[in-house]
């Protein structure tokens, strides 16, 4: 303490405020090791839990590889495997369900239905439509595989521009690019068919005046009660992958009477046969 | 009253049978209660005739109204004489939103810009078919009703129905057609029959095709004939194999009803035995035609009960294949005319 002396009370102080902090750092570092230690712990748990995951993860491969060679030698000659372990049940069921959802995914993929026709050298694909979650019409293409995938019959109906799809896709590459505009084309037919077939049933006082057999032109009558006039309404679906019309147009002798805005916004974007309801609920048609 | 209304009207009621005619009548609409009831009183053909004839004076009716009533019993009973199909080629941009309104009137402009002396009327019927009726006449006639051409064709489809053209005729009906549905060209489809709703379907894939997918639908013809238990074990499976076969060839449930089908062979002879037939340079031409009152039935029941061998051969599964029933085969070799190459089993 000697220097304290000649440099002075001030930093004699400061020194001892020094020592006086260390001391209490020193007086807390057990309960920092307990800390470290239970976190030791924590981590130990985790790895053991992980290690035993991947050991499942490992049996249950094993398992599968050994289901999946047996379902390539024979199919019908699945005898029981012999296993001690008191889970091996659940993991032959959890290998089990691995491989359904495996070969699930590889027969329908995103939504078709794939099937291998004439022992492989052909390809049968189902796409299925709905609409308002009620399942339409089934259309089937069947493709030669070799030399190049080539479209050999199928039964789209003929106002649907097959053709002109398989020119615009990359079939060879991806045959997806084929199978997703051609499944829109047809969910938006049968869906405006549907809307169709829904209106006649649903609307009989609404006259269907004109349609086509695309449903993508549809023109209805129908007679306003109060003013005692009829309206003609043209619906053009102009994007043919689409239930709803893209232009809705209003017709009446009358021309004082308005454009009816609401109208179109309900027609535009609700199904026919439900915009019809809601404005036969207003009272405004009969 | 006019000799060609007259000879219309006498025409119209030859064709029209008896119990039809009042239907007919009936949706026509142009009788008043009164004279459909005189009409439904009469029974012989002859005194039918005089009294439509009466009726036709006393009503005003111009031969467009009776062009009118044979349409509509055409349309109800399209069966009569042949129908050929063409199909239209190449569509424009716009092609697929031609509209009936539009296509009407240029159908008409176009026609009457190529033939002066023509009567058309188009009518549509419920199921989206349009129908039209073409009277054709030249420079120096009238338009012939006797003798119309019948067009039916589906808007936003390639193809057309035909009957009673003439090849005179066919060069400008093809070219009012292909401006008037924004295609390329008009050729002719290879397809023929009596009866238009069959070539129709067969075209417009409109009957049931049967695919080989992982669900089959159940097929419900399956005839048991055999009574021992264990030939009939042994030969199920390969029965129903053959079935499935006949039935992805040609289709399931109700074919489309088609009369005939033709091969035109130009092919060369091959025979080994005989030279002088075999050397020959020139091709051997034969044509070979295969008719029945329901072709395509018939052939789906020989391939199904084993009289020709599965799978069926492209030659007759390219009927429904291709919706054709007139080919004309060559050897190998890209020509022309080669609608199907010769296959060698």
């Amino acid at each position: 303490m000697e220097g304290a002396s000649t440099k002075g009370i001030l930093s004699h102080l400061s020194l001892l405020e020094v020592q006086v902090r260390s001391l209490t750092t020193q007086r807390q570092q057990p309960s920092r090791v307990k800390e470290l230690q239970e976190k030791t712990a924590a981590l130990r748990r985790q790895k053991e839990q992980l290690e035993a995951e991947i050991q499942t993860h490992r049996d249950l491969q094993t398992l599968r590889a050994s289901l999946d060679k047996r379902h390539d030698d024979d199919e019908e000659d699945e005898e029981e495997m012999e296993e001690d372990s008191e889970n091996s049940d659940v993991l032959r069921l959890m290998a089990r369900h691995t491989q359904l959802k495996d070969l699930l995914n590889a027969h329908t993929i995103g939504g078709y239905d794939f099937t291998k026709t004439r022992r492989g050298k052909g390809l049968c694909v189902s796409i299925a439509t709905a609409f308002e979650g009620v399942y339409l019409e089934t259309f089937t293409l069947e493709f030669d595989v070799k030399p190049a995938l080539r479209l050999v019959r199928h039964d789209v109906p003929p106002f649907i521009p097959l053709t002109l799809l398989i020119e615009q896709s990359r079939i060879q590459t991806d045959i997806r690019t084929l199978l997703d505009p051609l499944s829109r084309q047809l969910n938006g037919f049968t869906a405006r068919k549907r809307q169709l077939q829904l209106l006649k049933r649903l609307h009989e006082t609404v006259k269907v005046m004109e349609s086509n057999l695309l449903c993508s032109l549809i023109i209805l009558m129908f007679e306003l009660p109060v003013e005692k006039k009829v309206v003609l309404c043209s619906l053009h679906y102009c994007d043919t992958s689409r239930s709803l019309p893209t232009r809705v147009s209003f017709q009446c002798d009358d021309t004082a009477l308005p454009d009816f805005p609401e109208w179109k916004k309900t027609l535009l974007e609700t199904p026919l046969h439900k915009a019809l309801s809601t404005i036969r609920n207003t009272g405004n048609i009969l | 009253m006019d000799e060609s209304k007259k000879r219309l009207v006498q025409r119209l009621m030859r064709k029209i049978p008896t119990k039809m005619l009042k239907t007919t009548l009936e949706k026509w609409g142009r009788l008043t209660g009164e004279q459909q009831r005189a009409m439904d009183s009469i029974q012989s053909k002859w005194a039918l005739t005089e009294n439509l004839l009466a009726i036709c004076e006393e009503n005003e009716l111009a031969v467009k109204h009776l062009t009118e009533l044979e349409m509509i019993y055409m349309i109800d009973n399209p069966d009569q004489g042949m129908w050929y199909a063409f199909q239209l080629t190449d569509p424009g941009d716009d092609a697929q939103s031609v509209d009936l309104t539009q296509f009407k009137e240029q159908f008409k402009s176009h026609l009457r810009e190529l033939v002066r002396e023509v009567s058309i009327k188009i009518k549509k019927h419920t199921d989206e078919a349009v129908w039209i009726r073409i009277a054709w006449g030249d420079a120096s006639s009238h338009p012939d009703h006797l003798k119309p051409t019948y067009v039916v064709h589906y808007l936003q489809t390639p193809y057309v129905f035909v009957t009673r053209l003439t090849s005179k005729q066919k060069p400008m009906l093809s070219q009012a057609m292909v401006l008037s549905t924004r295609y390329q060209y008009f050729k002719d489809a290879n397809l023929s029959g009596r009866n238009l709703t069959a070539i129709r379907d067969l075209l417009m894939r409109k009957y049931q095709q049967v695919f080989p997918t992982k669900y089959p639908s159940p097929l419900t013809e399956r005839k048991q004939t055999v009574t021992n238990p264990h030939v009939e074990r042994e030969q199920a499976k390969p029965a129903a194999n053959r079935l499935q076969m006949a039935c992805e060839a040609f289709g399931g449930g109700t074919l489309p009803q088609l009369q005939s089908a033709v091969y035109k062979l130009e092919t060369k002879f091959r025979d080994h035995t005989n030279t002088l037939m075999t050397e020959r340079e020139e091709p051997f031409r034969c044509v070979v035609k295969f008719s029945s009152t329901n072709l395509l039935e018939s052939l789906k029941n020989c391939a199904s009960s084993g009289i020709a061998s599965t799978p069926v051969t492209p030659l007759l599964s390219s009927i429904p294949l291709k919706g054709k029933n007139y080919f004309v085969i060559t050897d190998n070799g890209p020509g022309p005319s080669s609608q199907m190459r010769q296959t060698q089993n």
